[in-house]
């Protein structure tokens, strides 16, 4: 079974290990991987799609030396393996051009705001976690400890995987 | 009006007055401002001044009243009206006590046709009149067109003069944006001081306290690694990936997270708890022991980080009213940075900052031209592009030079980007007054220095370098 990871790009040491700790949360279930600059970021995503794995969720620093995390961001939405998965700026200073190229041209799935709280990430990265396994049609059971379970109980049921009788 | 000429009237009208039979003439007498020949009105009299001065008045377009001409003794008043037989042209006026000689039509004809003694003088007085007449019109054209000229003078004079004060208006809105700007940092800057102040000093008892209750209650390992844990290195994150592989090929089967705590480890601290390994209870422990060192770490550096942060804005901000002293220039450069580092991230920084002599200068001024050199880079540059700012003494001179990898100066243009009113922006930038190059020459010169453009040989784009003497 392909492994779905959670990947976060931060290019300042300190935050980047916070953001760390903070989603090593999911790890058990969804691998996670901390980069410090958009370049690393598509190394190691080079690396994800060459072992058939998949990224479920990026959480992105805008504002970063070289290649910005919108540029990246663009770039993922343009290519195929990556086309799909959940994006999140997780920024203080992406300014309002740079956000409405995030959302027309990456199709920007969230923004959070930095100083972030724990609560407020893990949520956001739990939903979006249940968002991409639910339309990448996956079955949700093996990843079910660390979904939305009411979100994923709605959609089988919709679904009609699951019924109440 | 010609002295010899007034002497010769004079003498005619003297001659007249001997002359005239009693009864060709009367002798009229004007108060001052009293009006002798009314414009518009019909004149059936010559009237030759006798005593005093009489002016000509005339009402240009805007009903401005123009003295238009003045006359004295000798003068033929209404000579053209009385000669043409057309409506007079031009009022005149009597300036003060005036006496005139008075005579009609039909004596004038008649004096004309049975005196020829009459003609000849009347002859004379007329071209006499005349004569100073046009010389008057001819030396009222010439001093009209140098009045033209004055004028035109006066007029680009005044341009010029409006254009400065424009600058000056422009030059005193910048400084004024610059001093709220630094009023703005240094009371932000202090009102983050204090309570970051307070966190350090807090976080340091705090680490000092839990180190004695660790040495005091725990036992070795713990203290090991809680000392570990502050002291523990910033890995890269490709360090750490390249670590968590490793222990993964060592513990296959391990889950990730524990992986990724292990990898964290210092090598001493991993070494420690290698045992502890298959005990989670204990495992658990002494990572979370080395977690609070790592938390403590991260508090210390980031409330330190901080702390220099806004001593840069508090520098940068206070050094814009700030006078004269000896300063240290990559201070100031230093502080600079950290007010546009928000920018300057986006771009390849290259510092080769060379410790230099103090130099007596305006910091605040000086840090208002790297401001500006940094500023206009920045524009100029793309994303990601290189910007380089060095610092070196040169004979007994200072130099900084800012590079960038930008579009450059056409080589055209390198003299002229330091007159006001230069700019390639529009004004959506920060300052976008065309003023910026043009100040920082205003105030390098004032501290004795050079400044000038170039290109950058090794980036390709714009550099610029300012020299200053070192006393």
């Amino acid at each position: 079974m392909s492994k779905l990871y959670i990947m976060c790009v931060d290019d300042e040491p300190e935050v980047l290990e916070a953001v760390e700790r903070d989603l090593a949360f999911f790890e058990d279930v969804f691998p996670l991987e901390a980069t410090s600059s958009a370049s690393e970021a598509r190394s190691v995503l080079e690396r994800i799609e060459a072992r058939g794995d998949e990224l479920a969720v990026i959480f992105c620093d805008h504002v970063m030396p070289g290649e910005t995390g919108v540029e990246l961001l663009e770039w993922m939405e343009t290519t195929e393996a990556f086309g799909n998965t959940k994006k999140a700026l997780l920024t203080g200073q992406a300014g309002l051009d740079a956000t409405i190229q995030a959302v027309n041209n990456a199709n920007l799935d969230f923004y959070i705001q930095k100083p972030w709280t724990k609560e407020n990430l893990l949520s956001t990265a739990r939903d979006l976690l249940t968002q991409y396994v639910l339309e990448s049609g996956k079955n949700p059971l093996p990843y079910m400890s660390m979904l939305n379970a009411e979100a994923v109980t709605k959609a089988m049921h919709e679904s009609g995987l699951v019924s109440d009788e | 009006m010609d002295t010899r000429q007034t002497d010769l009237q004079t003498e005619i009208v003297g001659k007249l007055l001997e002359e005239l039979p009693e009864t060709g003439r009367s002798i009229l007498s004007f108060r001052p401002g009293e009006t002798i020949v009314a414009e518009g009105q019909p004149n059936n009299r010559l009237l030759i001044l006798s005593e005093g001065e009489a002016k000509l008045c005339k009402y240009d377009q805007d009903d401005f009243l123009v003295e238009a001409d003045a006359f004295g003794p000798g003068s033929i008043l209404g000579l053209t009206s009385f000669w043409t037989r057309r409506r007079v042209f031009a009022t005149i006026e009597s300036a003060n006590h005036t006496r005139c000689i008075a005579i009609t039509r039909p004596v004038f004809d008649k004096l004309v046709r049975d005196h020829p003694e009459f003609r000849d003088l009347i002859q004379d007085l007329f071209v006499s009149n005349l004569s100073r007449r046009y010389r008057h019109l001819v030396e009222s054209l010439v001093e009209r067109s140098r009045l033209e000229r004055q004028l035109k003078e006066e007029h680009n004079h005044l341009r010029e003069t409006l254009r400065q004060l424009e600058e000056t208006t422009n030059r005193l809105i910048n400084q004024e944006k610059l001093a709220t700007m630094g009023q703005l940092l240094a009371g932000i800057a202090h009102e983050i001081n204090n309570p970051v102040g307070a966190l350090l000093r807090s976080v340091e008892t705090a680490e000092e306290m839990l180190l004695q209750m660790v040495d005091a209650a725990s036992n070795e390992d713990d203290q090991v690694m809680i000392r570990e844990g502050l002291a523990c290195p910033f890995w890269s994150s490709e360090d750490k990936r390249a670590r968590m592989e490793k222990l993964e090929l060592k513990m296959p089967d391990t889950p990730r997270s524990l992986l990724r705590r292990l990898a964290q480890l210092s090598d001493k601290a991993q070494k420690l708890i290698e045992p502890f390994l298959a005990s989670e209870t204990e495992r658990s422990r002494l990572l979370a022991i080395y977690d609070l060192g790592i938390c403590f770490r991260g508090a210390g550096i980031a409330a330190t980080r901080i702390e220099s942060i806004v001593r840069g804005l508090k520098n940068y901000g206070r050094s814009v009213s700030t006078n004269w002293s000896d300063a240290n220039l990559v201070d100031g450069i230093k502080d600079t940075l950290t007010v546009l580092n928000n920018r300057l991230k986006r771009y390849d920084l290259i510092l080769n900052l060379e410790e230099l002599p103090t130099v007596s200068c305006n910091l605040g001024e000086m840090n208002q031209v790297w401001t500006n050199l940094l500023v206009n880079a920045m524009d100029a540059t793309s994303e990601g592009e290189s910007i380089r700012i060095s610092s070196s003494v040169e004979d007994n001179s200072i130099v900084i030079l800012i590079e960038d990898g930008g579009s450059g100066i056409e080589e055209s243009k390198l003299k002229t980007v330091f007159q006001p009113n230069y700019t390639t922006k529009n004004q959506s930038g920060s300052f976008g007054l065309g003023l910026g190059l043009s100040i920082s020459h205003d105030i390098i010169e004032k501290h004795g220095g050079s400044i000038r453009a170039d290109r950058s040989k090794d980036l390709g784009g714009a550099l610029f370098e300012v020299k200053l003497p070192i006393q």
